[in-house]
């Protein structure tokens, strides 16, 4: 028992501080966490009280949904780089001398203490008080919920226990990117897709759902089984909840067994959840360079070096950078964040070009605002730009490489790369999309100009509010997100407002005669945008390198704080 | 402070002699040859916590200096003031003749550095980490793709190098950045605990490496706390201890006084105290 207390309190320690860099951010949390609670319970309530006189049909169809999302949600907590479940050290826990049932307590207070301890009594609390038409029945979801949350409970730890090892691994985290994207890009094309179709066809994904192999799933998994159970109490029919809360606890019986199993592998050494699983190897051909991802990168590199005659400092940060964007998955993430959005937003408008029903009301105003929403949405890496340096940056500081070459080589990357990825894609959009010729040349012109105010912007706040972007921590760690805490959230939209200030108007300068009839205009504004935004960043880099100097130091100190 | 005579006390009471030309030009500095490293009255606080606390120290070009001290003491504080990375209050700090506070490009252009804990770009495998900061260094990419590969020779990282760092033990890591300390020919070498978790058969290669650099008048400031390794190594050492420089002596006057490095180490950090603790349930 003393045992289990020692692991309770430390588990609790690790909670409240995971992530967490002062009090104050402990304390936002915790506003946070009571703030989502009190909404969580007004909503609840509100259910309650309009599905009190609803159809059963209704209830009955909210019930398994709920489960669905809160299912799917948990299940994917483990996957993701959040850490939710993994503060306590399990392989250093198995060194000591503790029991077998001291360990499962230690997995069953893993699994409850933090985040998870809050929002599960939570929503089990609420279900009754959503679903609880009579006492009877709410004490019913009641017991049905805390039965599948059991499930969902264990089923969380035994992917822990049995995926752990792959968890940690950061190939799982590229291989978790790509298949995220795709999933991502897949889920959201065929949503786009059945809703544009069902404008035609009402009933088409009626019938998808129907469809036998979707029935079992829905029916006979856990939440479609609480959804059964809570349909026949719900109406009346006591008896008929018995098979599907029958098959629910089978279930549930038969994943505490594997846990068990699980476990006493994981007890006797057999299973570990450290990460062994090597990153793949940089293929180099003989005389060659090694990959920096791919001949395009390189060609691309290539081209910027050579065209801005950089020095072979600069050159090397360009090329850093390159091969870090290829390889460390929190910079892809951050970067495929802001380019799958305008990617899924071109499938949106290509699939409603179908039928003619959104894209008429649209027209000829989406490219812009593609162009300004790819522009703006680079502006999280812009500006902090030795955000994925991390503890690195005393190699790039330690070196005697000029400051404003240094800058320089920054600013190259994030207009050459990002920037011009994305006018890549507005560029692909025009053409997909059918726009009129003069106003994609505008819009291209005005992506430029904003590419250029945000990277000004960027080299500014990087100097001023530098915070690590990623934390791998050794060999065993999965690549962690770091938010930079409230500071950071405080200055990002402060940038943010600033940053549309002085872009906006920059862009529209350009964009807008168009729509007036008068193309020509745009045009001859260019040149005045353009010579302001490269004063801008011309003034931004000198500015920013010789605060880099004077800040340095502290820089350094930002940025190799540890985090926990 | 250029051209001010700076005067190092030993504390010991013995003459190291006495004075020396901060620019190396004059001065009676006992080995005669012009100062790699000059310090002179050095404070670095964290908060009330005084780290490092007025040291003044020359180091002769071509030495291989040693600088020892207890946990905590300041050893690490003082190189990463030296090599530019924490902010400190001093007169003066010269490094390979160059003054870190007017002239940090050069003083970083002219030194190698490998910190206790450092840090990589580990997302780059050894070999292009190696080229990163040859190019970084202003090196030709074919003087840079040369002297990487030897390198890695050295270092017997060839089989791992097309590997992510991230993938590296301890060991690998630290022959890493040895190696990206030595790339650019540095004239002073700052190396803090760069043998730990390196194996033997690199460790011997690298020392053969460092005695070579040292007869080629490159100046290593080292700082460990294995004494026999520094014993063996090092021409000169300077003990630290609560911040303050309390030993700075050749090691021939160390040798010829009868006394090993550990007891003048032991003499100085034990603060008296040597006797070992009881612990009460060990009968």
């Amino acid at each position: 028992m003393d045992q289990l207390k020692a692991i309770l309190r430390i588990k609790l320690k690790l909670a409240f501080r995971m992530g967490a860099k002062n009090t104050s951010e402990i304390i936002f949390r915790i506003i946070l966490v009571v703030f989502f609670a009190i909404l969580l319970l007004s909503l609840s309530t509100a259910l309650g009280f309009f599905f009190r006189n609803a159809e059963p049909d209704i209830r009955g169809h909210i019930f398994p949904a709920a489960h669905w999302i809160m299912c799917f949600i948990w299940l994917v907590i483990p996957f993701s780089p959040l850490g939710l479940n993994q503060s306590l050290h399990f392989e250093g826990l198995a060194l000591l001398p503790i029991p077998r049932r001291t360990f499962v307590g230690a997995l069953v207070i893993n699994s409850l203490v933090g985040l998870n301890g809050v929002f599960i009594p939570l929503i089990i609390v609420l279900i009754p008080i959503v679903f609880g038409r009579t006492p009877i029945i709410g004490l019913a979801a009641f017991i049905i919920s805390v039965i599948f949350w059991i499930g969902l409970l264990i089923t969380g730890q035994l992917i822990l226990l049995a995926f752990g090892r792959i968890l940690a691994s950061r190939r799982f985290a590229d291989i978790a990117i790509v298949v995220g994207a795709i999933a991502g890009f897949l889920i959201y094309t065929s949503r786009i897709f059945l809703y544009s179709e069902t404008i035609e066809n009402p009933d088409l994904a009626q019938k998808i759902v129907s469809l036998k192999p979707f029935a079992v799933i829905f029916d006979f998994f856990p939440p479609g089984l609480a959804g059964w159970a809570f349909n026949s109490v719900d109406r009346g029919d006591f008896t008929g909840a018995i098979l599907p809360l029958g098959l629910l606890v089978i279930q549930l019986v038969l994943l505490a067994i594997l846990a068990g199993k699980l476990i006493e592998k994981f007890f006797v050494g057999e299973l570990t959840l450290g990460s062994a699983v090597k990153s793949r190897e940089i293929v180099t051909k003989e005389g060659r360079e090694p990959s920096s991802g791919s001949s395009f990168a390189r060609g691309l590199l290539g081209i910027i070096t050579s065209t801005l005659g950089l020095c072979p400092g600069s050159i090397a940060i360009v090329a850093k950078e390159l091969r870090y964007l290829f390889r460390e998955p929190i910079y892809k993430v951050r970067f495929l964040n802001s380019v799958m959005m305008i990617v899924y937003l071109i499938a949106l408008f290509l699939f409603l070009g179908r039928n003619k029903s959104g894209f008429a009301t649209f027209g000829n105003y989406i490219l812009p605002l593609f162009a300004y929403l790819s522009v703006v949405g680079e502006l999280r890496l812009a500006v902090n730009k030795f955000g994925m340096d991390g503890q690195a940056i005393e190699c790039l500081l330690l070196s005697p490489v000029s400051r404003t070459k240094l800058m320089l080589a920054k600013t190259v990357f994030g207009i050459g790369v990002f920037q011009g990825i994305n006018i890549l894609i507005i560029i692909l959009a025009a053409v997909l999309l059918k726009m009129n010729f003069a106003l994609a040349v505008l819009c291209v012109l005005a992506m430029a100009v904003g590419a250029l105010v945000v990277e000004a912007w960027g080299n500014i706040l990087s100097v001023y509010f530098p915070y690590k972007m990623a934390t791998t921590s050794g060999r065993r760690g999965q690549a962690q997100f770091e938010t930079g805490g409230c500071t950071f959230q405080f200055i990002y939209l402060l940038a943010t407002f600033v940053t549309n200030a002085f872009a906006l108007p920059m862009m529209a300068l350009i964009v807008v005669p168009f729509f007036f009839g008068n193309a020509l205009i745009g045009f001859i504004l260019a040149p005045v945008s353009f010579l302001l935004a490269i004063w801008m960043i011309k003034y931004s880099m000198t500015f920013a390198a010789q605060k880099l100097v004077e800040r340095e130091k502290k820089i350094i100190e930002l940025l190799s704080r540890q985090t926990q | 402070m250029n051209g001010e005579p700076v005067v190092i006390n030993d504390h010991t009471g013995d003459a190291l002699g006495d004075s020396y030309d901060a620019n190396g030009q004059t001065g009676a500095y006992r080995l005669k040859k012009p100062p790699a490293v000059v310090i002179d009255g050095l404070t670095k606080r964290f908060d009330d916590f005084t780290a490092v606390d007025n040291i003044s120290l020359a180091v002769p070009e071509g030495e291989f200096f040693g600088f020892l001290g207890p946990n905590g003491a300041g050893k690490s504080t003082t190189i990463k003031v030296l090599v530019g990375l924490i902010t400190a209050s001093y007169k003066n700090i010269r490094i390979a003749g160059c003054d870190l506070r007017s002239e940090p490009l050069k003083v970083k252009a002219n030194i190698g550095v490998m910190l206790e804990e450092p840090h990589l770009y580990d997302r780059l495998t050894s070999r292009e980490y190696l080229q990163f900061i040859g190019r970084m260094y202003g090196l030709a990419p074919g003087e840079t793709d040369l002297r990487t590969e030897e390198l890695l020779a050295l270092m017997d990282l060839e089989d791992a190098a097309n590997k992510m760092i991230i993938d590296y033990s301890t060991g690998m890591r630290k022959k890493t950045v040895l190696a990206a300390a030595m790339i650019h020919n540095p004239k002073v070498l700052f190396l803090d605990e760069p043998f730990g978790g390196i194996d033997p058969i690199a460790s011997r290669k690298i020392k053969d490496v460092m005695n070579r650099l040292v007869r080629h008048k490159v100046t290593i400031f080292f700082s460990s706390h294995v004494m026999e390794l520094v014993e063996k190594l090092c021409t000169s050492v300077a003990i630290i201890h609560h911040g303050q420089i309390h030993f700075h002596a050749p090691m021939s006057e160390i040798r010829a006084s009868g006394r090993t490095l550990e007891d003048v180490f032991v003499e100085i950090a034990g603060d008296g105290h040597m006797e070992t603790e009881e612990l009460s349930w060990i009968n």
